[in-house]
């Protein structure tokens, strides 16, 4: 059985997140008065808090996922890792080495059933950027030699989980052969995930997440049909953890969100974070 | 013993008993909450260290016990110098199974009152498998158990009502022939799933080799690998 494997400190898993920080990410992504830069930004910061929350346990942060960043655009055609001097790094590292911190509320319902608001020390990782152009080849070949690396080492491993958040078409050539090495790749328990999240300024347009049919992606958008062949199958697992969403799937749904809002930009990332967690030990 | 490949410190079981006033508790942690060990040994010391009897209210002591135990718990964790992934997530509570078992010598046996919340379990054993309580179904172990919450932390004050978890209560009589084990999940499932190959025997065998022989039922994927807490109650004519 596929994508079963225990993740432990032993035998961790690996996220990957690639954030296209190019220009056009300062407009305001759709429903949100916020950019898609600093959306998208907030997103990832609270994806890290929230697998670091999964991983806290007394004794502090334990190791069940590696975890790296890699920014595209910040400079013409460059793509890098936004984790300070280093690629991909253990979990409990994050904890260690936040930029900031901010007082956050959220709200609570105490033993009483009383509802109140309590403050908390939100980490930030990265700040957003909407700068240059969009390599995403360079992102994603990054990427590979990145989990070329940690497959060699993890041969046993949950395979790694790629999540690709943009609002562009590559302005450095065709990024699908790369994507299509990359969902080749995998570990004993299965093919690499490939996801992608492409982020709209409008919230009129149509919304897809998880499609299983290029038909129901628009014909005039070549980039549109571009991010969905370069997205992974869900495997079950996945499929299930949609399903038990109500979200509409099959089990040709690609791990694709086109026109995303915020609302499906955190569906993706939740989604495609938490179904490897459940393999936690 | 703790689960295979962890440190002896990230055990997350907690057993406490008083031979004096036959009383026996046993508790599993959460893994999944952050001081899941403190609020296993505050719930498990708590009862033994109270004057409360399950023959009296075996329900009520559940809910006194945790009351005592969140001071425990509270008072265990220095709030003020968690790192903030800690107090983030230690802050949201820690939770526990809970067993609770009370004996009292009559003039022909001895009577038992048990109380439980979640799916650490009581077996009593004759020539065959006579009590499994509160599950009898090795199908009915599931990754969500019934659980006693410790309740928030700081910044939520230590005096709050707590809610009341849901409290199974088995009552009955033992004998100076039968043994008696109580344990946590893993163990408990196995012993279910093997009930007709009469699996306590090897918790009874060799106290001595007992950690050995569960990490060879671990390595054969017989039984879960997990913190494992199993005791074994047997009677002597003293």
């Amino acid at each position: 059985m596929t994508y079963s494997s225990e993740i432990s400190r032993r035998s961790p898993g690996l996220f990957i997140f690639l954030l296209d920080q190019s220009r056009s990410m300062s407009h305001k992504l759709g429903g949100s008065d916020r950019s898609k830069a600093l959306e998208a930004c907030d997103a990832v910061n609270r994806q890290i808090y929230e697998l670091i929350y999964r991983c806290t346990k007394t004794d502090g942060v334990r190791d069940y996922f590696d975890i790296g960043i890699i920014g595209y655009g910040f400079q013409a055609e460059t793509a890098d890792s936004l984790i300070k001097d280093s690629t991909m790094v253990p979990i409990s590292r994050l904890s260690e080495t936040p930029l900031r911190m901010e007082r956050r509320t959220k709200k609570m319902t105490d033993p009483d059933g009383n509802e109140i608001e309590t403050e908390f020390e939100f980490p930030i990782w990265f700040e957003p950027i909407a700068n240059s152009n969009t390599p995403m080849v360079r992102a994603l070949k990054l990427a590979k030699q990145w989990v070329d690396d940690w497959i060699a080492e993890h041969p046993d491993s949950f395979p790694p989980v790629l999540i690709n958040i943009t609002d562009g078409a590559a302005t450095d050539g065709d990024p699908l052969d790369v994507a299509r090495e990359l969902i080749e790749m995998g570990t004993n328990d299965g093919k690499l995930l490939l996801w992608n999240c492409h982020l709209s300024e409008s919230k009129d347009q149509k919304t897809l997440i998880f499609p299983d049919s290029e038909g129901d992606l628009p014909t005039t958008d070549k980039f549109a049909k571009q991010l969905f062949e370069m997205s992974s199958v869900l495997p079950e697992p996945f499929v299930k953890s949609a399903e038990e969403r109500s979200l509409a799937v099959s089990e040709n749904s690609r791990g694709y969100a086109y026109n995303a809002g915020l609302d499906e930009l955190i569906e993706l990332l939740d989604i495609g974070t938490r179904t490897p967690s459940s393999n936690l030990q | 013993m703790c689960k295979l490949g962890n440190k002896e410190n990230e055990y997350e079981d907690s057993i406490s008993y008083d031979m004096d006033t036959l009383r026996f508790a046993i508790a599993d942690g959460a893994s999944g909450s952050a001081f899941a060990e403190l609020w296993a040994s505050s719930l498990t010391k708590s009862y033994i260290e109270s004057d409360l009897s399950l023959f009296d209210d075996p329900v009520g002591v559940v809910s006194a016990i945790q009351k005592e135990a969140r001071n425990r718990w509270y008072n265990g964790i220095a709030w003020n110098k968690l790192p903030w992934f800690l107090k983030n997530k230690a802050t949201m509570g820690s939770y526990s199974t809970l067993l609770l078992m009370e004996m009292r010598n009559t003039d022909d046996s001895i009577e038992f009152v048990a109380s439980a919340v979640g799916d650490s379990c009581l077996f009593v054993i004759d020539q065959r498998l006579r009590v499994s309580f509160p599950i009898s179904d090795h199908r009915e172990f599931g990754v969500s158990p019934k659980l006693v919450w410790s309740g928030q932390g700081q910044p939520v004050k230590l005096d709050v009502k707590l809610s009341i978890p849901s409290v199974h209560t088995v009552r009955g009589s033992v004998y100076k022939e039968d043994r008696i084990i109580l344990a946590t999940d893993s163990v408990s499932k196995w012993l279910l799933e093997n009930e007709s190959d009469d699996p306590w025997e090897i918790l009874l065998e060799n106290p001595q080799e007992l950690k050995k022989a569960i990490a060879d039922l671990i390595n054969k994927k017989v039984m879960r690998n997990d913190d494992i807490t199993a005791a074994v109650i047997t009677f002597t004519d003293n």
